[in-house]
C-alpha cells in the first residue's frame, strides 16, 4: 500500500513537509502543486526519509511562478544506513510566467548505504510561447491555449495520483486556480 | 561487519615512490605558526612593492577573524598553529634542469616531467614546498610574447599588469582560505597570452609538498587576451606523513573576448593533506572557459571552480571526477554565474566512493536578471561501491531570469551484479570486471584529458580498485 500526500499551495508562506518511511518495504509519495501567483516568498522544505530496508519514495513538484513571486523549494532525500535496497526520486519542474519572478531550487541527496537507487531532477523554463502559437494556428484562442498548456503541465502528474477521490478533488482545485492565471498581465 | 582489507601493489610503483619524502637541507624553514612578522618576512624575502605587503597584512587580519561556512566539513584535525607556512628549498630558482639539485630532481623525474617537457609541453614549472625551483618556456612562444613566470617573477617584471588583476576575482574577504592564501602566498604561476596567440601545447606546473606539517599556498594568475588560446595543466603530490598538511591555493583567470582556456588539474595529494582551494574565472563575450578537475587524493578537498559568464555568449564548463577511499572526503562541485545574455554553462560531475569514503557534490547555478536566453545544465552521477561509503548532492539553483532554461539531474547507483556476472562469464575476474565498469563510468571525463595524463589517471584508478571485490 502506498501512502499519498497531496498539497496544492497558492499563498505565500513558509512550511515543511516530511515523509518518513519507517517500515520495511513501505511506499510513499508527495505530490506538491504550487501556484505562486501572488507577490511574496513561497518557501517550502520537502523531505523524504528512508529509514528501513527496501522502501520506495517519490517527491513530485510542479510549480508555476508569476511576476513578483519568489519560490524557494528545498527538496531532500535522505537514505539512512538501515535502508538498504531503497528506491527514491525527487522531481522539481517549474515554469515562469512573469519576467520578474524568481525561482530557487535546492534538490539534495544524502545516501549512506548500498545498494540503492536514488536520484533527482530539476528544470526551470519560461512559458512555451511557440506551443501557444501552434495552438492559435489551430483556431484555439490565446486564453484557451494558455489553459490547455498549463493544465497539461500539471495534469501529467495529477493523473498518477492513485486515490480517485484525491485525484478528483485536486483536479477541481487546480482547474479553478488556473483560471485565475493571466499570461498577458505578466 | 569487518571492513574488507585492501591489498595493493606496494613495491616499485609510482605512488609508493612519491610517498617518501625527499631528503635534503632546506635553504630556509619558517617556525610553526602564523603572525604579522612572518607575513612581513615573506614579503621582504620577495622584495615586494608596498601595496602587496599591505594587502598581505590586511588579508591576515581577515583570516584571523573570518570563520569557515556552517556547511563546511570539519577541520578539527588541522591545527593552523602547528603548520610551517614558508619553506624555501633553494636560494633561487634554477635556470636549467641540469642545475636543479639531484635530491629535488628525483621526484620530478619519477613523474616524467623532463620527458614531458621535451615531448608534449610548451613550458613547465616545478614547485617544491613554497617556491618554484625550475621553469622553462619554448622559445617560439616567448618570441610571440607569451609570458610564463612564477608569480614572484611576474610581480617583479610586470608590476602594473599584476596589480591590475591580482585579487580582483578572489579578494581576501571572499572566504577564510582565500584570506590565508593572500596573506602568505608563495609560488604559483603568472601567465599572459597576447591577443590572437594560440598556445598549441599545454603549459604544466607540478606541485610537491615535501615537509611534514607544511602549508603550500601558491597563487596563480592567468590572463588570456582576445582570441588567444591556452591549456594549462597542474599536478601534485605529497609524501605520507601522519600529521596534517595544508594546500590552500587561489587561481584567478581572465578569459578575454573570443578567447579559449582550459585548466586541467590532476590532484593526487597523499591522505594527510587538507586541500582547500578557490578557483575562479571571468569569461568575456564569446569566450570559453573549461575546468577539468580530477581529484583522487587528499584527506579533505573543498573545491568549487567558478565561471563568471560576464559577456554575451560566454561559455563555461566544468568536468569533475572524484574518488574517495578510506578516510577521504571529496567535497567538490562547481559554480556558474550567468550575468549576460545567451550564456551557456555545463557541469558534469562523476564520483566514486568506496571503503568508507565520502563524495559530496556542492554546486551553484545562478542566472541573474538580464541573462536572457541563458542555458545551464548540470549532470551529477555517483557510484557507491559498498555499504560503508557515502554520497551527497547539495546543488543550489537561483534562477532569476524567466527567459532562461535550466536543467539538473543526479543519480546515485552501484555497479550492477548482472554486469559483473556477464563480464565474468567472458573470463574476467570479479575484480577486473568491477574495475572495467568503473573505468567506463568515468570515461566521459577521462577522454577529455590529454592522452598521456589520461593513461596515468586510469592507472591510478586501477591501483585504487585492486582488492576491492571480496
Amino acid at each position: 500500500m502506498e501512502q499519498e500526500k497531496v498539497y496544492l499551495i497558492q499563498d505565500p508562506g513558509e512550511d515543511k513537509i516530511v515523509l518518513s518511511l519507517q517500515q520495511e518495504e513501505e511506499r510513499g509519495k508527495i505530490y506538491f502543486f504550487l501556484l505562486a501567483l501572488q507577490q511574496g516568498l513561497y518557501h517550502w522544505q520537502l523531505a523524504l526519509e528512508h529509514c528501513a530496508a527496501r522502501t520506495w519514495g517519490r517527491i513530485e513538484v510542479r510549480a508555476l511562478v508569476a511576476a513578483k513571486a519568489k519560490i524557494k523549494i528545498q527538496g531532500r532525500i535522505k537514505i539512512f544506513p538501515t535502508a538498504r535496497g531503497s528506491d527514491s526520486f525527487l522531481n522539481l519542474k517549474t515554469i515562469f510566467i512573469g519576467p520578474t519572478a524568481q525561482n530557487w531550487l535546492e534538490p539534495q541527496l544524502e545516501i549512506e548505504t548500498y545498494p540503492v537507487r536514488a536520484g533527482h531532477a530539476a528544470t526551470s523554463s519560461g512559458f512555451d510561447l511557440r506551443a501557444l502559437t501552434y495552438l492559435r494556428a489551430r483556431g484555439i484562442s490565446p486564453q484557451q491555449g494558455q489553459q490547455l498548456l498549463l493544465q497539461g503541465f500539471f495534469y501529467d502528474l495529477l493523473k498518477t495520483i492513485k486515490s480517485p477521490q484525491l485525484r478528483s478533488q485536486t483536479r477541481q482545485r487546480l482547474k479553478d486556480a488556473l483560471l485565475k492565471v493571466k499570461l498577458d498581465e505578466n | 561487519m569487518e571492513k574488507r582489507k585492501r591489498k595493493k601493489r606496494t613495491s616499485g610503483n609510482l605512488a609508493t615512490a612519491l610517498a617518501r619524502a625527499d631528503q635534503f637541507a632546506y635553504n630556509y624553514q619558517s617556525p610553526p605558526g602564523l603572525d604579522t612578522q612572518l607575513v612581513d618576512e615573506i614579503s621582504g624575502a620577495k622584495n615586494e612593492p608596498p601595496w602587496m605587503r599591505q594587502l598581505r597584512q590586511k588579508a591576515l587580519k581577515i583570516f584571523q577573524k573570518q570563520k569557515m561556512p556552517p556547511w563546511a566539513p570539519s577541520l578539527q584535525d588541522l591545527n593552523f598553529q602547528n603548520l610551517r607556512y614558508y619553506l624555501r628549498p633553494l636560494p633561487q630558482a634554477s635556470l636549467s634542469w641540469d642545475e636543479v639539485p639531484p635530491a629535488l630532481k628525483r621526484t620530478f623525474e619519477k613523474i616524467g616531467l623532463p620527458r614531458a617537457e621535451q615531448e608534449i609541453l610548451a613550458g613547465v614549472k616545478a614547485q617544491f614546498d613554497s617556491e618554484v625551483i625550475y621553469g622553462s618556456l619554448r622559445q617560439e612562444l616567448a618570441q610571440q610574447g607569451v609570458i610564463f613566470l612564477s608569480m614572484e617573477e611576474g610581480l617583479q617584471q610586470y608590476p602594473e599588469l599584476v596589480q591590475q588583476y591580482f585579487a580582483r576575482l578572489v579578494p581576501p574577504a571572499d572566504n577564510k582560505m582565500a584570506a590565508l592564501n593572500t596573506a602568505v602566498w608563495s609560488g604559483g604561476s603568472f601567465i599572459y597570452v597576447p591577443p590572437g596567440v594560440k598556445v598549441k601545447r599545454p603549459l604544466q606546473v607540478y606541485f610537491r609538498i615535501n615537509s611534514e606539517s607544511a602549508g603550500q599556498f601558491e597563487r596563480t594568475l592567468i590572463i588570456v587576451d582576445r582570441e588567444a588560446e591556452l591549456h594549462y595543466i597542474e599536478g601534485c603530490s605529497a609524501p605520507l606523513f601522519s600529521r596534517a598538511s595544508l594546500h590552500a591555493a587561489v587561481v584567478e583567470i581572465f578569459v578575454h573576448k573570443g578567447a579559449k582556456m582550459q585548466y586541467t588539474t590532476i590532484q593526487n595529494w597523499y591522505k594527510n593533506v587538507f586541500n582547500l582551494v578557490t578557483k575562479r574565472a571571468r569569461v568575456e563575450e564569446g569566450a570559453v572557459m573549461r575546468w577539468l578537475d580530477g581529484n583522487l587524493g587528499s584527506r579533505l578537498t573543498m573545491k568549487y571552480p567558478c565561471c563568471l559568464l560576464a559577456g554575451a555568449g560566454a561559455r563555461g564548463e566544468t568536468l569533475s571526477l572524484s574518488w574517495a577511499g578510506e578516510g577521504q572526503h571529496q567535497d567538490l562541485g562547481a559554480k556558474m554565474i550567468h550575468l549576460a545574455p545567451q550564456t551557456r554553462s555545463r557541469i558534469i560531475s562523476k564520483s566514486v566512493s568506496k571503503e568508507g569514503g565520502r563524495c559530496s557534490y556542492r554546486g551553484l547555478i545562478q542566472i541573474n536578471p538580464g541573462a536572457h536566453q541563458a542555458r545551464a545544465k548540470v549532470v551529477c552521477d555517483a557510484l557507491l561501491l559498498d555499504s560503508f561509503s557515502r554520497s551527497d548532492t547539495y546543488p543550489v539553483n537561483r534562477i532569476n531570469e524567466s527567459d532562461s532554461i535550466f536543467e539538473h539531474e543526479a543519480t546515485v547507483s552501484q555497479v550492477g551484479a548482472e554486469q559483473i556476472h556477464y563480464l565474468q562469464s567472458r573470463g574476467l575476474t570479479a575484480e577486473e570486471a568491477e574495475s572495467l565498469l568503473v573505468s567506463g563510468f568515468l570515461e566521459p571525463i577521462i577522454k577529455e584529458i590529454p592522452l598521456e595524463y589520461a593513461v596515468e589517471l586510469n592507472r591510478l584508478i586501477e591501483l585504487e580498485m585492486e582488492g576491492s571485490v571480496g
